[in-house]
């Protein structure tokens, strides 16, 4: 480089005005989650499981005109992109969830709103998953 | 799957010549943020402790589905990563390859020796540059102002502006694939990805290019160079090159890359 001093990450490149964090975490998952080698772990994990992760990289390794001809609309229902389908999504939850109880003839616990684990995601994860299986 | 409740397993982060000094001087993941140096033969895996509870499957999965964990745990994993550039070769690791324990990690280094111990020649005295076009500073929408005088008109006028919006869409194309031609000379390894998306890359300029470079350390310079000409080329069309970099060599871990 011209100035081998310079690290240009830690100035956000030399077009790029400083970031506060260094790297844009663009660029960072880009690599740590979709590059580097991968060896297996004694840990199992698939990525591709983790809802966000398949939504974030959704956004990595597709653009948006290439996610729509993919069939991929997740923005759409994506509850922090969207209040009105978060909302439908909560909906969907605590109708589920009503459903539940009914079929097992229970009584509704307190505290219904209480996270456990993340359950409450499964509507939206259904919504923004399943036309990613469309990309054949 | 186990989740037990110590601190045996470890995360790690990459591998590096067993004959290197010491270990990555920074901060890693875990509670201990501690990062240590698993030494095999002649490689050395670059490692955290981190209890299995928060690293194992379940915690992981929750890890993950947070933002800002994801992201400390993504810029912890990239800290590592740099440092080690500082100091020696390095394959990187995807994130989120933990083993039960050191033990685990020496059978890893063992049983995976010939890919590991292939990538440390191949990557030696090299690091990765990313490279991206912007397309900036483009007006919006056809200008054509002055009511038209007839329909006939009027769909000549909406065809003249179509022809030339698709000028140059192929002139920018010709432009980029310049750029990116012109890169490749100077560089071992190339990898074209996807144009981010604006909400990720948080700039509103299209971005025609997202390239990355394998280039040896000798090569640095002119690659730095050539880069700078090719930026001043281009800003007469509203194209803005940006450098980032040096990264370690995530796109170019696998044999494949390049």
């Amino acid at each position: 480089m011209p100035d081998v001093s310079v690290d240009y990450r830690r100035s956000g490149g030399l077009a790029a005005p400083p970031s506060s964090e260094g790297n844009s975490l663009a660029d960072l998952l880009e690599r740590v989650l979709d590059k580097g080698i991968v060896i297996a772990g004694d840990i199992q994990i698939n990525l591709l499981d983790i809802e966000l992760l398949t939504i974030k990289l959704r956004l990595i390794v597709a653009s948006v005109d290439k996610a729509k001809e993919m069939g991929i609309n997740w923005w759409e229902s994506d509850p922090t992109l969207n209040a009105q389908a978060g909302q439908l999504a909560e909906e969907n939850r605590l109708l589920r969830e009503r459903l539940d109880r009914l079929e097992r003839g229970l009584a509704p616990p307190e505290g219904g709103m209480e996270r456990d684990g993340g359950t409450e995601r499964a509507p939206v994860s259904r919504g923004g998953a399943q036309p990613a299986r469309h990309d054949d | 799957m186990t989740e037990r409740r110590t601190d045996d397993g470890r995360w790690v982060y990459g591998v590096l010549d067993g004959d290197v000094a010491g270990p990555p001087p920074c901060r890693g993941v875990g509670d201990a943020h501690e990062v240590e140096l698993i030494r095999h033969g002649d490689l050395a895996a670059a490692a955290s402790p981190v209890s299995l509870e928060a690293f194992g499957e379940r915690g992981l999965r929750e890890s993950l589905e947070d933002l800002d964990r994801l992201e400390a745990l993504a810029r912890a994993h990239e800290r590592v990563l740099d440092e080690a550039l500082r100091i020696g070769t390095v394959v990187p690791f995807r994130i989120c390859t933990v083993y039960a324990g050191a033990a685990g990690v020496r059978e890893m280094l063992e049983r995976e020796h010939q890919p590991l111990a292939a990538a440390l020649r191949r990557l030696r005295g090299t690091a990765e540059w990313g490279v991206k076009a912007y397309l900036v500073g483009r007006e919006k929408g056809g200008t054509a102002t002055a009511a038209a005088a007839s329909g006939t008109d009027y769909l000549a006028r909406k065809r003249t502006a179509r022809d030339a919006a698709e000028t140059a869409r192929r002139e920018l194309e010709a432009a980029v694939d310049a750029v990116h031609a012109r890169l490749r000379e100077r560089a071992a390894g190339a990898v074209l990805s996807a144009p981010q998306d604006r909400r990720l890359s948080g700039r509103e300029d299209p971005m025609l290019l997202n390239a990355a470079y394998l280039v040896s350390d000798a090569d640095a310079e002119i690659f730095g160079s050539v880069f700078a000409e090719l930026g001043r080329g281009l800003s007469a069309q509203g194209l803005e090159l940006e450098l980032t970099g040096p990264w370690p060599p995530y796109h170019f871990s696998e044999a494949a890359a390049g």
